[in-house]
């Protein structure tokens, strides 16, 4: 009973999943396309936009310090968890040993 | 579950290492010094090179959580479980490169840093039911019917994913829209994005690995904390 209310519920929600992808025949006026255009020395009109440095460094320090960091807080939780279990693990086998 | 600590690194997860530092060493060289600067951005539109592969890393991750979840409402397993966690946290974490190198990038081609538009919107509001389910697990304990409740919470995230992908599209946002159109023509752009998408495709797998360890690690500590209950150990150890 419980699998066939389960399979209801998804199938409830995959129908309102596929509503907009059926009505996918509307149309797309209004979204901004952008075509990425190298810029060419060369050309007068293009004159290399420097200022937005601060957010580009800004962009890759939260990515690459938040990367680093997330993998160094797993292994600090995975020390945490393997002392804790190295600790368990000796008690027993001392519990063990003198129980023999 | 199995009784023995995942304590040596298998070489399937040294190889994914190894592949996620070459790739991302690469797009860092290809952005940086291959791919020239775009003509209307500036320098800003490199942020493109790590910001959407971190949006296509998070949306497999939320997938991937969903679907394992879904496997573990059906046929409930430790395994599953453990996935749809390691999923679930390492997508909150991209998501959340995505929301902040976003606006960074929004601040210099929009003016400012946040538009409440349909793709920006749904993608906070993805993160935060994601959230939700870490905030679930982490404080609303470990028993099986946290899990199955958590599980309903990812699940139900499935279709916010795919709605996160059509938005721009059907509710004419502002959030530009540049791959899958074509709108990347540059030889050396695309040779530095696809290499940034690759490069953080296998970054998620080797951080996925690293929480799905420490998850079998904690259910293994749990194991053992039972055992000693069982055998009244646990009041001499505390």
């Amino acid at each position: 009973m419980r699998r066939w209310l389960a399979a209801l519920v998804f199938a409830v929600m995959a129908a309102t999943t596929m509503a907009p992808m059926v009505a996918s025949a509307q149309d797309d006026k209004g979204t901004p396309e952008v075509d990425f255009q190298a810029m060419d020395p060369k050309d007068s009109r293009h004159k290399e936009d420097l200022s937005g440095i601060p957010f580009m460094v800004g962009a890759y320090m939260v990515i690459w310090c938040g990367l680093f960091g997330y993998l160094f807080l797993i292994q600090k939780r995975q020390g945490k968890v393997e002392a804790e279990i190295a600790d368990l693990r000796k008690a027993l086998e001392a519990h063990d040993g003198a129980a023999t | 579950m199995s009784g023995t600590t995942p304590a040596t690194r298998p070489p399937a997860y040294w190889a994914f290492f190894g592949l996620a530092a070459g790739l991302t060493t690469m797009a860092l060289y290809w952005a940086f010094y291959m791919a020239p600067t775009e003509a209307s951005m500036g320098i800003v539109q490199k942020i493109f090179f790590f910001h959407v592969p971190c949006a296509i890393a998070m949306q497999l991750l939320f997938v991937t959580s969903g679907f394992a979840s879904m496997r573990y409402l059906y046929k409930p397993g430790p395994k599953s479980d453990r996935l749809a966690v390691a999923c679930a946290e390492v997508g909150v974490v991209m998501a959340a490169f995505v929301l902040i190198s976003g606006p960074l990038w929004a601040r210099k081609a929009w003016g400012h840093y946040w538009e409440w538009e349909p793709r920006l919107t749904l993608t906070m509001v993805l993160c935060f039911m994601f959230a939700a389910y870490i905030a679930l697990r982490a404080f609303g304990g470990d028993d099986p019917m946290t899990r199955r409740i958590s599980a309903g919470l990812a699940v139900a995230g499935l279709p916010a994913i795919y709605l996160v992908r059509v938005a721009v599209t059907k509710w004419r946002g502002t959030h530009p829209r540049v791959v899958w159109r074509g709108g990347l023509t540059q030889y050396d752009m695309k040779v530095a994005f696809w290499l940034g998408v690759a490069g953080f495709a296998s970054l998620a797998v080797v951080l996925v690995w690293e929480r799905y360890r420490l998850e079998a690690m904690r259910n293994q500590l749990d194991e053992l904390v039972l055992d000693m209950m069982e055998r009244d150990l646990l009041e001499d150890e505390l």
